[in-house]
This record gives C-alpha cells, sequence and structure tokens, in this order.
C-alpha cells in the first residue's frame, strides 16, 4: 500500500466514524445501482396501481366483443384478450392484486415469524425448546407445500393463499429472528437495560428488535417478490384469483389457450410479474449490500 | 462417522411425528363437518350413508382415538381410499412417484450443474463481461415465474419449433421441457451463491499457495478452492430441494405431466382429503430424508461437523 492509499484510508475511516448507521445506509443505497433501479420501477408499479382509475385507458371488466384478439396497437398498446378487454388496463389492474398479496403475507410472515422467534430466544428453557419443535416440524413442509396445506383448510381463493403464504412464511422468519436474539442476548447494552429496570417486553421490542432489523429488511424484500410470484403460480392453476378478476396468475391461465395465435395475451401479464418482481429482487440486493456491516468499522 | 449418523438419524424422528401429527391435525382443522365436505356438501347424500361414513372414517370417535387408528393404519401403509376415484391413495401414490422423481432428479441434475459451473465461471472472471452478462441473467431468472417460463418454452420448442411435445409423459422427450423449467430457478440462485463464496475462497491464502507452487489453474479452482466452498453451495442445494419438490406442483400442472404434483393439486381443487392428506405426508418425509442426506454429507465434506455433535 503505498502511503497515499493509506493516507486516504485513514481518512476515510475517520469520515465513516462520524456518520450514524442510517447516514451510511442511505448513502449507499442512493449510490447503489440495483436498489435505485428496484425503487424505481416499484415506484412506478405502485403509482400506476394506486391511481389505477386514472390511469387505465380503460374498464378492467368491459366486455367489447368486436374489440376481441386485438394484436398490440396504438389503440391497445398490449392488446386485447377473447372478450375485447383490454390488457393493458387489466394489467394495471393486476398489480393492485399482485402488490396487496405480497406485502399483506409479507407483513403476516414477518409479524407472527418475529413474535414467535423473539419470545422463544429471548425467553430460553422449555418455552424455546417448545418452539423449536414447532419450528421443525413446519420447516419439514417444504416451500409452497405448508401453503397448500392451509389452502387445503381454508379453501381456494385470493384471500385464502394471502393467509396461506403468510402463515406458511412465519417458520422462516421465526428461525432468523431466533438465530439473532440468542447471540443478541447475551451482548452488553441488554445487560444495561436490564439493570436499568426494563422489563421483558420492553428489551424485546426497544433493545432487542430494532438490532435484528438488518437481515429482517432483506429477506422481507425478497420475499415480498417470492409471495407475489407464489401468489401468481397458485392462481394459475386455479387456486388463487378467480376469473374475471384481472389478477395477473388468473390472466395468464385464461390466456394460455389462445396463446398460439395471440401470444400478447399471455405474455404481458407474465412480463409484468418478472418486472414486478425483479423490482423486489433488486432493491433486496442493494438493501443486502448497504446494511452489510462490513466495510463500516 | 457411524454416530454422526446414528445422532442425525435420531434426530430426524421428532419431527416425522411432528410431520404425521400436523397431517392428521390439517383435515381435522377444516371448518364444517368432514362428511359434508367428503360428500360434496351432501345434498344428494342421505342422513343414513353419513352416518355410515362418518363411522366407517372413525370420525365418530374422540380424536385421540382417531389417531391411535390413524397411526395404526399408517403403520401398515394404509393411507386410506381416494374419495374421487375410490382407488386406494398408497396406490395412487406409488403410480405417481417414479414420474416426479424422474423429473425432480433431473432438475437438480440441471440446476447443480448449470448453477456451480456458470457460478464458478463468472467468480474466476470477476468484473468481465462473462461475470456481468451471467449475474444479469441470473438476477432476471430469479424474478420469473417457472409457470410463465413453461408457457414461453412451450410456446417456443413446442407450437413454434415443433421439437419438443406439450405435454404428458411418454417419452424421455416429455422431461427436458419441464426440467428446465423446474431447474431455472434454483440455477439462478445456485450461481448467485456459487459466485459470491468461490470470491471469498479464491482471496485466502492457501489459493495464492497452491498457484504459487506451480498447480495448473483448473487444479487450483476445481480441485482447492471449489472444494472449501462446497459447505455453503451443499446448504443451499439442501434448501432448493425443497423448492423444486414443490415447484413440481406448479410445472407438472403447467405441462400436464402425471407426476405427484399434479394428482396434489388434483386432489386440492376437488378437496379429496385422504389423497391430500397422503401427498403432503410423502412429500414432507421426502424433504426430512432428503435433509438428513444433505446433513450427512456435511459430516463427509467436513470433520468439524461432525466432532461438533
Amino acid at each position: 500500500m503505498s502511503v497515499v492509499q493509506a493516507h486516504s484510508s485513514l481518512l476515510g475511516l475517520k469520515e465513516r466514524e462520524s456518520r450514524s448507521f442510517a447516514s451510511i445506509v442511505r448513502r449507499r443505497l442512493a449510490r447503489s445501482y440495483h436498489a435505485v433501479a428496484g425503487a424505481t420501477i416499484l415506484g412506478a408499479i405502485a403509482l400506476a396501481a394506486l391511481f389505477a382509475p386514472i390511469v387505465a385507458p380503460a374498464d378492467p371488466l368491459a366486455m367489447t366483443i368486436e374489440d376481441q384478439f386485438q394484436a398490440p396497437s396504438g389503440k391497445h398498446l398490449f392488446g386485447t384478450d377473447e372478450f375485447g378487454r383490454d390488457i393493458l388496463t387489466r394489467v394495471i389492474y393486476g398489480a393492485r392484486y399482485s402488490l396487496r398479496v405480497g406485502v399483506l403475507a409479507t407483513l403476516i410472515a414477518v409479524g407472527g415469524g418475529t413474535l414467535l422467534g423473539l419470545t422463544s430466544g429471548y425467553f430460553g428453557g422449555w418455552i424455546d425448546g417448545l418452539g423449536q419443535k414447532l419450528i421443525d416440524v413446519l420447516l419439514a413442509f417444504p416451500g409452497l407445500l405448508l401453503a397448500l396445506m392451509i389452502i387445503a383448510i381454508l379453501g381456494t381463493g385470493l384471500q385464502n393463499v394471502l393467509l396461506a403464504l403468510g402463515i406458511g412464511g412465519i417458520p422462516y422468519y421465526a428461525r432468523l429472528m431466533r438465530g439473532q436474539v440468542l447471540s443478541l442476548k447475551e451482548r452488553e447494552f441488554v445487560e444495561a437495560a436490564r439493570v436499568i429496570g426494563a422489563g421483558d417486553t420492553r428489551i424485546m421490542l426497544r433493545h432487542l428488535f430494532p438490532n435484528t432489523l438488518s437481515p429482517l429488511i432483506v429477506v422481507a424484500s425478497i420475499d415480498l417478490g417470492a409471495n407475489i410470484l407464489a401468489a401468481a403460480a397458485l392462481s394459475f392453476i386455479g387456486l388463487g384469483a378467480q376469473p374475471p378478476t384481472p389478477e395477473w396468475g388468473a390472466m395468464l391461465s385464461a390466456g394460455r389457450d389462445y396463446m398460439r395465435d395471440q401470444w400478447w395475451i399471455a405474455t404481458f401479464p407474465g412480463l409484468a410479474i418478472v418486472v414486478t418482481v425483479l423490482g423486489f429482487n433488486l432493491i433486496g440486493d442493494g438493501l443486502r449490500d448497504a446494511l452489510d456491516p462490513r466495510g463500516l468499522e | 462417522m457411524g454416530r454422526y449418523i446414528l445422532f442425525r438419524l435420531v434426530g430426524s424422528i421428532p419431527v416425522l411425528m411432528g410431520v404425521v401429527i400436523a397431517v392428521f391435525m390439517m383435515v381435522r382443522l377444516v371448518p364444517g363437518d368432514p362428511v359434508k365436505i367428503l360428500t360434496g356438501g351432501g345434498a344428494r347424500v342421505t342422513q343414513e350413508q353419513q352416518d355410515a361414513l362418518r363411522r366407517q372414517l372413525g370420525l365418530d370417535q374422540p380424536l385421540p382415538v382417531q389417531f391411535v387408528s390413524f397411526v395404526g393404519n399408517l403403520s401398515r401403509g394404509d393411507l386410506g381410499t381416494s374419495y374421487r376415484s375410490k382407488r386406494p391413495v398408497s396406490d395412487e401414490i406409488r403410480s405417481r412417484i417414479p414420474n416426479s422423481a424422474k423429473l425432480a432428479g433431473l432438475a437438480l441434475l440441471i440446476t447443480i450443474v448449470v448453477g456451480v459451473l456458470t457460478g464458478v465461471i463468472a467468480s474466476t472472471h470477476k468484473g468481465s463481461l462473462v461475470d456481468l452478462a451471467t449475474m444479469f441473467v441470473a438476477t432476471i431468472a430469479v424474478s420469473v415465474p417457472g409457470f410463465w417460463f413453461g408457457l414461453m418454452l412451450i410456446l417456443f420448442f413446442s407450437v413454434r419449433l415443433g421439437w419438443l411435445p406439450v405435454s404428458g409423459a411418454d417419452s424421455w422427450k416429455n422431461l427436458i421441457l419441464p426440467a428446465a423449467t423446474l431447474g431455472l430457478r434454483s440455477s439462478a440462485v445456485l450461481a448467485r451463491v456459487t459466485r459470491s463464496t468461490m470470491l471469498d475462497v479464491l482471496s485466502q491464502d492457501f489459493v495464492r499457495t497452491a498457484r504459487a507452487k506451480g498447480l495448473r489453474e483448473r487444479i487450483v479452482i476445481y480441485r482447492h478452492a471449489l472444494r472449501n466452498a462446497l459447505i455453503p453451495i451443499v446448504t443451499l442445494v439442501g434448501l432448493e430441494l425443497g423448492a423444486l419438490l414443490t415447484g413440481t406442483f406448479i410445472v407438472e400442472t403447467v405441462f400436464a405431466y402425471p407426476g405427484l404434483g399434479l394428482l396434489g393439486i388434483q386432489a386440492l381443487q376437488t378437496r379429496d382429503f385422504p389423497l391430500i392428506q397422503g401427498i403432503v405426508l410423502v412429500t414432507a418425509t421426502i424433504y426430512v430424508v432428503a435433509n438428513l442426506c444433505v446433513d450427512v454429507l456435511y459430516g463427509f465434506l467436513d470433520p468439524r461437523i461432525r466432532y461438533m455433535s
């Protein structure tokens, strides 16, 4: 290392010391191509979903049989389907369903998993033993299997798919959370909190939970995309949203019969899923790099 | 090593017991009268027939008694009778397992070969166009819904080019598109993890030593570096096994491929609970056993893990 390099890296160290973790993360995120690209994509999709009635050129359910199977054109940018419905409109409205399922299912998983993992890891003893056995058993049902079991119990429909994906995700977060808490609860700041008289609930929520946020946020952002994928897949095979709901998976399922000659019917809803999930994955990548404690010291 | 395997084996017994309890409870948690659900609302079935079915299923017995007879039947390989086909669930499942095993096996092979190779190549060409291109493709591939990718493959290779069959399971050609669909996401995930693990390993001193003593680069990479990157790779393959197993449910439906997954989705759609129960039980058991194998593999790969337990 040259003198100049050594000097500047020393300076860099000093500069970093004066900044808080949050400001470093913000700076890193703003510089990350991944995070910026992901945020731009998702911002656009979220706005389109929010203002769908204003943005969309037509009514998502209105059928105009004479407009059936129109190829993409100036009038119908994404073409029309077998009922003459404007596909661009339906794709825009579809964002509402997908974002809602993705966000709510992930919230259920994070909330339930945090509660279970936090209490299990913090209290230890028989509570932890029992909690671990439960999580072990739930994790024995891989991937979508737990969600499929819950759909078997609750029945089909997008609402139940949302619940199933949310509950199905709980054991993963519980495990992640417990691991974090186990290593954190021996640290001095927890002891300090206890010495000044903080109760268990306060220690868990005010001291432990904020320190587990980094990995939680990274996993959750990737999971948002995964849940959107899973919900679309389940709708595609007929367990989720039903026609005529303009949900992307359901649209693909209806469009597959026509994809031989009308390629646009099955192409655009699929692209919408890819772009949305890509947005979440890019943000997840950006967050992981930004929240990486390596390079902070 | 023997002790380690035994230890792992014993450890998976409570999990399997939990799986059995969970599957048993699943059907009992369904809101409403199971007999009404089994008879499709119970409109066309008389009260006597309903009571007879209730007795036959043991649903008039207390829960613990039901559980004991459930486990008893299970130990004899009796998973009940499919409500739709009236055939034993165990026969239905047994006839589908070879198809799903072939599909999942080929997908796993694709995942490992494609994932590890592209990951290694990307890591040894860090920052190059090859690296950027493969990681870009991997990022997109992780975001592509499998069922849609499958449809696009059908559209291109079966409909446009006519090279491969659209659906069914008559020949090995039927396996190619579903296995590629199933393996796509896992390959991409594995490629990314292999790359980042290899980058960590390649910067370590023993790699420099191996190069310094004049070993060929291929030997350095594949024999020295890759071997030390195997633990995270094997961990991920173990995790992806679960995704592959349940991925068959979606992919088999897209390709109308007669495996366990398609049977499971059909059972879900018709609420054929004995069949759902059996398929869930078998899938979970396969997953637990597969994870056991991964654990044992750890012991081989890293002696430290063997001695710790």
